[in-house]
């Protein structure tokens, strides 16, 4: 196996997922279900999450391709523009979707607004994942090419290249983005580490909810880190598509991810008052939190000592 | 010492923290809003 079947597998949890979460949410909101709502909701987060290994590993089944014969280059970029695209559609529904259900758990109802966004950004990054999907498969299979044959013009490059190109050549925009991720890390840990040494039984006189009021600013720093950290892989994917330390790193982040979920869709942190200790797999998934976001910022550390990035 | 590049470095990390803190505070303004009632 190499890295290339992994993104022929990963790619199908997007596109087929958003699909599903997309008929779940309808059937919620016409049957008018909350409980569906916010399964739905919750599955939009983990095919977000999902999204970013899906699209990683896309860079890295090029590389094995474009050593093969009869590989269309032009083909490979037509897919990646519209990959990235759709990666972009799909973490926004995702990101709106986690600020649903957070919102519900304060307020006990979604705004409409939120419900109604949620359906949009994720009809139109399901238009776009089957656009990309599309050009995807016509790389190998020539027998499902529509249209004229694309020719790669000389020097002619995607948009997705020439944005990591503009990326690079700029030296103030890596030193800058490489700041704005150590924000982020710091933003997302912060609120991190304090939500979760509450389920530990720190800070015990403040109820959860009291912190559970924080959570975005954590979500603010993993967007931050997300866009910068995307950007990074964008402008120079070599750096990270044979590297041990970043496959982990994605990894990780989605497990850790997918975690995160646990404290705006289950009740037992939402019910704990102060002074309240919290129940045995509260503790677990507090204490595997943590360890799984040091495991992500370990990782990162060490991308150029366990990796070859730099 | 290239002042040039650290100034903008400089400039776009504080642009951006600045577009970051924006966010954060209508964040919390509008979870004030709704927690209130009023929204």
């Amino acid at each position: 196996m190499n890295l290339a079947h992994l993104h022929i597998l990963l790619n199908h949890f997007p596109t087929i997922g958003a699909i599903v979460a997309v008929g779940l949410f309808i059937v919620a909101l016409v049957w008018k279900s909350p409980d569906l709502t916010r399964a739905s909701l919750g599955l939009f987060v983990i095919i977000g999450l999902l999204t970013i290994p899906a699209y990683v590993t896309g860079n890295m089944a090029e590389e094995v391709l474009l050593e093969g014969p009869g590989v269309s280059e032009a083909y490979v970029h037509r897919h990646q523009d519209a990959a990235l695209l759709a990666f972009i559609f799909m973490q926004i529904a995702g990101a709106l979707a986690w600020f649903g259900l957070w919102q519900y758990r304060r307020i006990a109802r979604t705004a409409t607004w939120n419900l109604s966004a949620v359906l949009i950004i994720a009809l139109i990054a399901i238009g776009l994942m089957a656009r990309a999907a599309s050009f995807g498969g016509e790389i190998r299979h020539t027998e499902v090419r529509q249209g004229a044959e694309i020719v790669a013009s000389e020097g002619a490059v995607g948009w997705s290249t020439a944005l990591g190109t503009w990326f690079v050549e700029k030296t103030w925009v890596w030193p800058a983005s490489e700041t704005l991720h150590f924000i982020g890390l710091w933003l997302l840990f912060g609120v991190v580490l304090l939500v979760n040494l509450r389920m530990l039984g720190i800070v015990k006189h403040l109820p959860f909810s009291t912190l559970h009021r924080i959570l975005p600013w954590g979500v603010l720093g993993f967007a931050l880190n997300g866009i910068t950290g995307m950007l990074f892989f964008i402008a120079a994917p070599g750096q990270y598509t044979q590297n041990l330390s970043f496959h982990l790193k994605m990894l990780l982040i989605v497990i850790a991810g997918i975690n995160v979920i646990y404290f705006t869709i289950f009740d037992d942190a939402w019910k704990l008052r102060a002074q309240d200790d919290p129940p045995l797999h509260g503790k677990v998934i507090a204490v595997s939190t943590i360890a799984l976001w040091i495991g992500v910022i370990y990782f990162g550390r060490m991308l150029p000592f366990l990796g070859n990035s730099f | 010492m290239d002042w040039g590049l650290v100034l903008k470095v400089v400039g776009a990390v504080a642009a951006s923290v600045a577009v970051l803190a924006a966010a954060g505070y209508s964040i919390e303004k509008a979870i004030d809003r709704y927690e209130s009632g009023e929204d």
